[in-house]
């Protein structure tokens, strides 16, 4: 399993400069990719576009979007535009492209789409979008319920999964596969999975605020995931043995503090406990 | 805020109370029609997971609720007088009128104003008041004031049920199950005080008729089923409580709120009661209920949404569960006569329950099953080449497996899904000294695609494209091409394909043979009612949609003499699909055609079919093939090791089972 870093392009009040300072922090840590939220209706950068720029500074790194709000972004064919205009400016096949209709209703309302055609609109793009990607995009499905596990057989390399305990992850994965081998998929799903960290003094409490106020369109959620913040070396160490057990091919660990020196806190959480 | 509860049952007292609790401010009344301490409904059950909840959630309801809980531990199954017991599931149970009285008090010493013997006949009276909450269960006059608005699907249910309780001491939640003159007939037991159960008789239709049971009264019922249950009861009574017979309504909704008013509990959603989840969903739903509303104190619109938000797939979830529940107790009279072993672990087994999940529960139930059922499991489990073909894996397979299918094989070029598909005479040297079997199909509107490494159903380049074949000329995708639909000449060539694949591999030596008749596939397209428009006699009902897959199947059967399975979608996973009773019907049908088995594939049928994936997710269809249609059952879909093989195998719905090779770990 691969260890992958979500950038801070979400997280409110992130500073202007730090999403790139972060990346270039990233490509020479042990990370094997950076990955961005999409969010419209919040305090956070564009995601296609801060995939852009850190395809500049970056050379190695594999690039995520997980997962992009497929339906709020227009036809398949802008969404494949953009998609490879990223994918060629980072080169090497670099890109990984999860897409979802995203749970919140507020995106939508901001943009003018109507949640109730969330479904209807990715499965309209999904038709067309597979030719216009070409193979050098790695393209992932958001979410785990039944749609998203029929969206992923038809067309896409794997699944991003939500997010949540290990045991959770396990379960999601165990139908991905299932659904594989049941469409005639030859060999595995990708399977991606995801968590938040926030690591060093005072940053636990700070960590679970900022969670709470990106979920906090459904209280429920927010209440499921802030706990699961992993605020210890020894938790992320659990955390990715679980997933690992699980099957995870790679594991996003997402902060949730705005601040550079999270990066190396997690990598040597990483080195100290993981590998 | 201004808050009106109609309906003083779980739900509403224990919204009242969460939310005077968030905010003293509040000004919450809550109506009821009955008094205080009525007792409808006897008793109510929690299972382990409700108390867990209600312990964290609230502490000081759990503990005072804790002074009137009965808990057990095993739960036990009773048939033909042989007693199962398995333990591990850990319920509790509480008497309704006491659970309502500790909620009471707690409202009451809250402020809430508790208004009883006062019913509301028309909610929209109390529209002035910032929020309405209809828990006024499952006859809710508040849905019905807005049922235009909330636009409620009430289904009912086909078993016929009277709910009374019985002073008879239980130690366990009992399931009885007992045939007299007139039917079949099951009860659920629950005891909620050492001398006090509830005790839910349940009936099929035709039973229910024959014993007259339309015309009783409350003594009439009580007095017959203590003669049917006499031997269990030994002497003790059954208790009347609005004992009437019914049917269960399953209640949804579009939505559960409309400006200022929302539904809780029952009134919103029903949920068979042998998953006892009712009183549960209510709390649950008045928990979310007042969070969402400290989440948005001056939104009351936001406030709903969110709460439906997040309450909708958590009670989406039960009332699948209860589904199959309740589809076993609709149907459980097949099985009435089978040995107590196997009745048991399929009753056991109907919903969420699986060998892996009962393993760590109570492993001596477990052997007591398998040293019952006595049949080899290993046996019957059949393995399935990799997708894109793996002669190295294959062999491996066949030589750890009784049998071992062939990928799916195309019975001519124009039959093929990508130009990578393999033959029969690939298999030339395997087949005669391996135990294999082959699988045949004709891809028909799937076909001339690029091989399912792509994703599935990419159409290949113009040039690369071949004509598809279909029963009608519908295209399998919106990308796709658009197939011809056969006409007579194309049916004759197509059953001729069968036929001439069917001889070669019995010449090649392959011991069974699959035709593939679903997925979408060709033969498929003409059983769906999804993918067959046709005006002639071979569209319309399930006669005449099985009418040339059978033609085939009997071409077929004539060149192949060894065990021939049939895989058709036994359901279509999607609105309008294959229905049930066709299901049965065609399995029927392939039976008197002289098929050895029927595989009971799902979906695929379009892109647009949703299947619930998971374990063994499509073994309830193979077990109603093979018990209420008759004929030995292949079940397939998410059997990934021996203990999905034990589920499916040992609790009678199967003969065999494709093992779905997902190689995790």
């Amino acid at each position: 399993m691969r260890i992958g870093l979500g950038l801070p392009t979400a997280i409110a009040g992130s500073p202007a400069g730090l999403t790139l300072e972060w990346a270039r922090l990233a490509e020479a840590g042990p990370f094997a990719s950076l990955a961005v939220h999409d969010r419209l209706a919040f305090d956070s950068l564009e995601a296609v576009a801060a995939l852009a720029a850190v395809a500049a500074v970056t050379r190695r790194i594999r690039l995520a979007s997980l997962v992009l709000i497929a339906p709020l972004r227009g036809s398949a064919i802008m969404l494949a535009k953009q998609a490879r205009t990223v994918a060629t400016l980072a080169g090497a096949g670099r890109l990984t492209l999860g897409l979802g209709v995203g749970p919140r209703r507020d995106d939508y309302e901001a943009s003018g789409v109507p949640f109730e055609q969330r479904g209807r609109l990715l499965d309209e793009q999904l038709v067309d979008l597979p030719p216009l990607l070409g193979e050098e995009v790695e393209l992932l499905i958001g979410g785990s319920s039944q749609p998203a596990l029929a969206h992923m057989v038809r067309v896409a390399d794997g699944l991003c999964h939500e997010g949540g305990a290990p045991r959770v992850f396990h379960a999601a994965a165990d139908r991905a596969r299932i659904a594989w081998s049941d469409a005639g998929r030859p060999g595995q799903p990708r399977l991606w999975g995801l968590g938040y960290f926030a690591l060093g003094p005072d940053s636990a409490e700070l960590g679970r605020q900022a969670l709470q106020r990106y979920y906090s369109f459904t209280g429920g959620y927010a209440m499921r995931i802030a706990p699961g913040l992993l605020t210890s070396a020894d938790s992320i160490a659990a955390y990715c043995e679980g997933y690992q057990e699980a099957g995870c091919d790679d594991l996003v660990l997402f902060p949730a503090v705005a601040d550079i020196t999270q990066v190396e806190r997690l990598a040597g959480a990483l080195q100290e406990r993981w590998r | 805020m201004r808050i009106v509860c109609i309906g003083g049952g779980p739900g509403g007292l224990y919204f009242a109370i969460r939310a005077k609790r968030a905010d003293p401010a509040h000004e919450i009344t809550v109506y009821e029609r009955n008094r205080p301490d009525d007792t409808f409904g006897f008793g109510v059950v929690f299972s382990a997971a409700t108390m867990r909840f209600l312990a964290e959630h609230d502490p000081g309801i759990y503990h005072d609720l804790m002074q009137h809980v009965t808990s057990w531990d095993p739960f036990t199954v009773i048939h033909h007088g042989q007693v199962h017991r398995v333990s591990g599931v850990g319920f509790s149970a509480i008497e309704r009128r006491q659970l309502l009285l500790v909620l009471q008090q707690q409202a009451r010493e809250l402020s809430v104003e508790l208004l009883f013997q006062h019913e509301v006949s028309d909610p929209r009276a109390h529209l002035d008041a910032d929020l309405v909450v209809g828990s006024d269960g499952v006859h809710s006059t508040v849905r019905n004031a807005f049922r235009q608005q909330l636009r409620p699907y009430i289904e009912v249910g086909p078993t016929h049920f009277s709910w009374l309780g019985t002073d008879r001491p239980f130690d366990t939640l009992t399931f009885f199950f007992e045939a007299n003159e007139h039917g079949r007939f099951g009860a659920h037991v629950y005891p909620f005080a050492p001398d006090r159960a509830t005790f839910i008789v349940e009936t099929d239709h035709e039973t229910y008729r024959r014993a007259g049971a339309t015309a009783f009264t409350e003594a009439d019922t009580a007095a017959y089923c203590e003669r049917l249950f006499a031997a269990q009861l030994g002497g003790h009574r059954l208790l009347c409580n609005r004992s009437l017979w019914q049917q269960f309504r399953t209640v949804r909704c579009a939505t559960w709120h409309h400006e200022n008013v929302v539904l809780i509990g029952d009134a919103a959603h029903t949920a068979h009661f042998s998953v006892g989840s009712g009183t549960k969903m209510a709390m649950e739903d008045a928990l979310a209920l007042s969070q969402a509303l400290e989440r948005f104190p001056d939104d009351v619109r936001s406030a709903l949404t969110a709460f439906e938000q997040e309450r909708r797939p958590r009670v989406r979830h039960i009332q699948a569960m209860a589904r199959t529940s309740f589809d076993w107790w609709s149907t459980f009279r097949h099985y009435l006569d089978w040995p107590p072993a196997r009745f048991s672990f399929h009753f056991i087994t109907r919903s969420q329950f699986r060998w892996d999940t009962l393993a760590g529960r109570d492993g001596g139930y477990l052997s007591s099953i398998e040293a019952a059922a006595g049949i080899d499991v290993r046996s019957r489990i059949i393995a399935v080449e990799p997708a894109e073909g793996d002669r190295e894996e294959l062999t491996r397979l066949a030589s750890c497996h009784p049998l071992t299918l062939t990928r799916v094989l195309p019975v001519s070029d124009q039959g093929r899904v990508s130009p990578e598909d393999g033959r029969l005479d690939d298999y030339a040297d395997l087949a005669g000294r391996l135990a294999l079997g082959a699988q045949l199909s004709h891809a028909g509107p799937r076909g001339a695609c690029l091989p399912r490494r792509y994703g599935l159903d990419r159409p290949l380049p113009d040039a690369e494209a071949w004509p598809l074949l279909a029963a009608s000329a519908i295209p399998y995708s919106p990308a796709s091409s658009v197939p011809q639909a056969m006409d007579r000449s194309d049916m004759e060539r197509v059953r001729n394909d069968f036929a001439q694949a069917a001889r070669r591999a019995a010449l090649l030596g392959f011991r069974f043979l699959q035709l593939h008749f679903g997925h979408g596939y060709l033969l498929g397209t003409f059983i769906s009612p999804l993918t067959n428009r046709r005006r002639d006699e071979y569209g319309g009902d399930i006669l005449n949609r099985m009418r040339f897959p059978l033609e085939v199947l009997e071409a077929t059967r004539a060149e192949f003499p060894a065990e021939l399975a049939v895989a058709i979608s036994a359901t279509d996973w999607q609105v309008g699909g294959l229905t049930e009773t066709d299901m049965l019907a065609a399995a029927r049908l392939l039976r008197d055609r002289g098929v050895d088995f029927v595989t009971a594939l799902g979906g695929q049928t379009t892109p647009q079919s949703k299947p619930p994936y998971g374990r063994c997710f499509q073994m309830l269809l193979a077990g109603k093939i093979q018990n209420e249609a008759a004929v030995p059952a292949i079940a397939a879909g998410g059997i990934t090791d021996l203990a999905d093989a034990k589920t499916v195998l040992l609790s009678g719905r199967a003969e065999r089972c494709l093992l779905d090779g997902i190689h995790h770990t």
